[in-house]
């Protein structure tokens, strides 16, 4: 499957997606005007490499502020992600947080609360940026 | 945090009722009716997750500017109030002073020969000379509503709501006092090799329509005075003395 890179802005991540190495890294702050024109794309590739490829995927989350609308869109790609892992793929997430950032820290463990099939790690590491 | 989808609560409970009742006319319908309400379930969680996570996010919002508004109010060095500050506080005054026809006060407290002290002992010792004067200067000046700023460089200014000219004075002579008690060492000072200050003091009974930096003025000019007569004393503001600049 095609590279898709979507540079980030003041408002929206940086999106990262390898196909060949079923690697998917969102970095960054969310809050797009347009949550769900800006996650359209992203949804669609996810919907796509689960149905096309059958690689491992490894979705990296390192966000350090996201809005509300965001914070759906982030459960809507669990879920596809936790489908996935359902109908048999193999799929990991890292959410990956600043030690001095509580707040995302807090949220990648909301996050994993609801999660059943899907490996979901917080990973606390040193500011970097 | 259950309780605010008290609502949903109760249809997921009616479902699940409907579900066990088995009313469904075929298996088909069932299923379809199954698989609907087990994605009305996932989406009501999700609902419950995003509300929780705004909730956690717009709090630590809420910290983080009330930490900003208390920084944009202090002046780092001195940790009293800075000039923007008093600007805002002193309009409050202002109006609150004219809606309750009594009168208003400035101080105008300017360290002497201050750039005699950060020359013959450094800026960084300078700097310690003026928190320990602002720290002398908050503890005279201590009434609940009195404020006290940093006005610039070595200037300070009080602000002394519900006083006129006499109370105001009274005030200034204390700040004068309890600084030179401090004793603090000024080699290059005339005024008894110690730190001094100078102030100067007006007050206004404000009406309606007044100009309000017209006080501002007068307290400068008054401060001026204090510093053309010897320094080390404060002067209240006097209109045959005023040059008009």
């Amino acid at each position: 499957m095609q590279k898709l890179v979507i540079e980030k802005t003041s408002s929206t991540p940086y999106i990262h997606f390898d196909g060949d190495a079923g690697y998917l890294q969102i970095k960054g702050e969310s809050y797009p005007e347009n949550v769900a024109k800006f996650y359209t794309p992203i949804l669609e590739w996810i919907r796509n490499y689960l149905d096309q490829e059958s690689k491992e995927m490894t979705v990296e989350f390192k966000i350090t502020y996201f809005n509300s609308s965001t914070s759906k869109v982030f459960m809507t790609i669990l879920d596809l992600l936790e489908q996935g892992v359902i109908k048999g793929r193999k799929v990991s997430v890292k959410w990956m947080c600043d030690e001095d950032n509580d707040i995302a820290i807090e949220c990648g463990e909301e996050f994993k609360e609801d999660l059943n099939q899907l490996p979901f790690t917080v990973e606390v590491v040193k500011g970097e940026e | 945090m259950n309780e605010i989808f008290a609502k949903e609560e109760q249809v997921a409970a009616i479902a699940e009722k409907l579900l066990q009742s088995r009313v469904f006319s075929s298996a088909k319908d069932e299923q379809n009716y199954r698989d609907l309400f087990e994605e009305y379930k996932t989406l009501l969680k999700q609902m419950i997750k995003v509300v929780k996570l705004s909730d956690l996010i717009q709090l630590e919002l809420k910290t983080v500017s009330e930490k900003l508004e208390r920084v944009s109010q202090i002046d780092s060095l001195t940790e009293i109030y800075n000039k923007r500050y008093f600007n805002e506080a002193y309009l409050r005054e202002w109006s609150s002073a004219v809606r309750a026809n009594c009168p208003l006060a400035l101080l105008m407290i300017d360290i002497d020969y201050f750039k005699k002290y950060n020359d013959t002992y450094g800026h960084l010792q300078g700097d310690k000379c003026l928190k320990t004067v602002a720290a002398e200067i908050q503890h005279s000046v201590n009434r609940p509503r009195d404020i006290l700023a940093r006005f610039g460089g070595e200037e300070f200014i009080v602000l002394l709501p519900e006083t006129g000219i006499n109370g105001a004075a009274y005030m200034a002579q204390k700040v004068s006092d309890n600084i030179e008690k401090l004793a603090i060492e000024h080699a290059g000072s005339v005024l008894d090799k110690k730190v001094t200050v100078s102030i100067g003091v007006a007050a206004a009974h404000p009406k309606d329509g007044d100009n309000m930096d017209m006080l501002l003025k007068q307290v400068d000019h008054a401060l001026y005075a204090a510093k053309r007569e010897g320094r080390n004393c404060a002067r209240e503001y006097d209109l045959s003395q005023d040059t008009g600049y």
